[in-house]
């Protein structure tokens, strides 16, 4: 089953295929999240088309996509007590019967996903509690109760400190190669894309800058211009790196910081 | 820890729906209890068992016995409709209260918030200044405006809190206060201009005391066909308390569902408010007590929100037509504030940090 997106309001144009990672990286404002808004067929590009292997996003129905695509935001605000262990099964949405029982599949499915993210153990409590990094497992956990071919995340390691970010893509990784899974992730971290993932899609301005693997894509002049700052990038076998130059300030700080003149 | 250690916490942790079924199944019990405890005690003293025995013998069960007519009346023309009519517009009230909490992913949301309960009060009023008595499909006039006006405010809220595409909650619920305000004014308005604002007095404090079976004819088993309706939705209302975008994500038809049960809830209002005037706090607290006890999920809370709304609101009237010293009633309101709201607190203290947003 292939899987492409089109968007040629922003003249973008890529494809993921079954156990492919590809990263859409760009400023703030350069249009990822529109990107993946239109790929999940929540946002209806005016013109060209998303395909879902041989079908268009827009014919298909929420409950179908659901069971192709799954969705990892950012973050979710979520009240009501709900728990840990109820909102993992909320995964298992668009596969349940109208009166929304669950089947022994569905409990194995969230069991299985609750083990694969280390969330088993807040099965009980209440998603409000969950620190950021607890939520996220969560977040991912429902995710990969969907049971879909696809994951599409939107900066899914934002709230995740240095070691959950390693287990995290790690679990990742396994993903796409034991079940073949296909994932399409919008990311801040240019090192995490160099490193991590199969291709690299760059974008600035709601335009494609460069798209292709991580080495064609993340070098020095394509990054300093679409991020309006000097970076190093530096490559090697464990993938591309790409650090900020060092900043200098001339001038005192202390004389920057003097406020005798100052007035309320 | 090991695989097996794992899976015996996940299965102590993951909700059981078999323990939450048999506590669920008692409620239908409850209701029953608090409808005979209803049908019981009035300002008049006829002793229980033959109120027992002409509810049976009215119910259908063979009976020998004969009791006085004016016994009968008693309990069979004005105390179990009341019963009956306070089961209903309690019942339709918490449901409509939790639809609304859960849609609008609001825990301040209710009928009274949102304007639905105000248009519906407005309609009332205009249907009982004009005495226009129009009836269509077996609906009174009272129903038709009732309804009318709900939809109204409901649509004016609706389409005055939504900026660019969405709904953001605090839009919502000022513009929710804002036409309430409106459509009570207006209300008033049209009952002191109409020469009707004495009655409505009364009405605006909740009363179930004009209750009759003709009156249930129609709206009861609209209220009870509705309500039931909600159980079909319990799916997607569970993926809309993580918003519209990832209900989507999930597989709602965010837009449908909403329409669908902003629709519902409305007309359960409506047809609550029609019934007794306005009676507050129950569409608020209730669903918030089923979550203490049942958590979130729709699949328990609607049936729980139905029963505990119609079991809430028979004890508050029941106490309202004895608790009065001398005989008189005590307007129902009053009585449904002074039980729910420290119950609620006491609910809210204990649970601490798990409920909180």
């Amino acid at each position: 089953m292939a899987y492409s997106g089109r968007q040629v309001v922003t003249s973008v144009s890529f494809d993921v295929g079954p156990g492919e990672s590809v990263a859409v990286v760009g400023p703030n404002g350069a249009g990822k999240s529109t990107l993946l808004g239109a790929v999940t067929g929540v946002l209806h590009p005016s013109a060209g088309r998303v395909w879902l292997g041989s079908h268009r996003v827009d014919c298909l129905s929420r409950r179908e996509i659901a069971r192709r695509i799954a969705v990892v935001p950012q973050g979710l605000s979520v009240g009501f007590g709900l728990t840990v262990g109820q909102m993992v099964m909320l995964g298992r949405t668009a596969r349940l019967s109208t009166l929304g029982v669950p089947t022994r599949h569905d409990r194995e499915a969230v069991e299985v996903a609750m083990e694969d993210t280390e969330t088993s153990t807040l099965a009980g409590r209440p998603v409000s509690t969950l620190s950021g990094g607890e939520a996220q497992r969560v977040i991912l956990a429902m995710a990969l109760a969907q049971e879909t071919p696809y994951l599409v995340m939107d900066e899914p390691t934002a709230h995740l400190d240095l070691g959950q970010q390693w287990r995290f893509m790690r679990r990742l990784m396994e993903l796409r190669r034991d079940r073949g899974v296909g994932i399409l992730a919008s990311l801040h971290d240019l090192s995490l894309a160099g490193s991590s993932f199969d291709r690299v899609i760059l974008l600035s301005e709601g335009r494609l800058v460069a798209s292709g693997s991580p080495a064609e894509v993340l070098t020095d002049t394509s990054v300093s211009v679409a991020f309006g700052a000097p970076v190093m990038v530096t490559k090697s076998a464990a993938g591309v790196r790409v650090v900020p130059q060092p900043v200098s300030v001339t001038g005192s700080v202390e004389e920057m910081w003097r406020m005798e003149d100052f007035r309320l | 820890m090991s695989l097996a250690t794992q899976r015996r916490q996940l299965a102590v942790a993951l909700p059981r729906p078999s323990v939450r079924g048999v506590s669920l199944s008692a409620l239908p019990v409850l209701v029953v209890g608090s409808a005979v405890a209803g049908s019981l005690y009035g300002t008049v003293a006829i002793p229980g068992q033959s109120v027992l025995l002409i509810l049976l013998q009215q119910l259908g069960w063979p009976g020998i016995q004969h009791f006085p007519a004016w016994e009968v009346s008693i309990v069979w023309q004005t105390r179990f409709p009341e019963v009956v009519t306070a089961l209903l517009v309690g019942g339709a009230l918490a449901t409509a209260g939790a639809l609304f909490q859960a849609i609008l992913r609001n825990p301040l949301a209710d009928p009274f918030v949102i304007g639905t309960a105000s248009g519906a009060s407005l309609g009332v009023a205009i249907a009982t200044v004009t005495s226009f008595t129009a009836i269509w499909m077996g609906f009174g006039a009272m129903q038709l405006f009732a309804f009318g006006g709900a939809v109204l405010a409901v649509a004016l809220v609706y389409g005055l809190g939504r900026v660019g595409g969405r709904t953001p909650t605090v839009t919502l619920l000022l513009a929710g206060f804002a036409v309430s305000t409106l459509m009570i004014a207006a209300m008033w308005l049209v009952a002191y201009e109409g020469g009707g604002s004495q009655r409505l007095l009364s009405w605006t404090m909740g009363s179930l005391a004009a209750s009759s079976w003709s009156q249930l004819g129609i709206v009861g088993p609209l209220l009870i066909l509705s309500a039931g309706l909600t159980l079909l939705f319990t799916r997607d209302l569970n993926a809309m308390l993580l918003g519209e975008a990832q209900a989507a994500h999930l597989g709602v038809e965010t837009e449908r569902v909403k329409l669908l049960i902003l629709g519902i809830a409305t007309l359960l209002t409506a047809l609550a408010v029609s019934l007794s005037g306005i009676i507050g706090f129950v569409g608020l607290v209730v669903p918030h007590v089923g979550r203490l006890i049942y958590g979130s999920d729709h699949r328990l809370l609607l049936p729980a929100s139905i029963c505990l709304g119609g079991i809430y609101l028979t004890l508050a009237d029941l106490g309202a037509r004895t608790l009065q010293a001398g005989g008189g009633e005590l307007p129902l309101g009053i009585l449904t504030a002074f039980i729910g709201a420290p119950f609620f607190l006491f609910l809210l203290r204990r649970s601490g940090d798990a409920y909180r947003f």
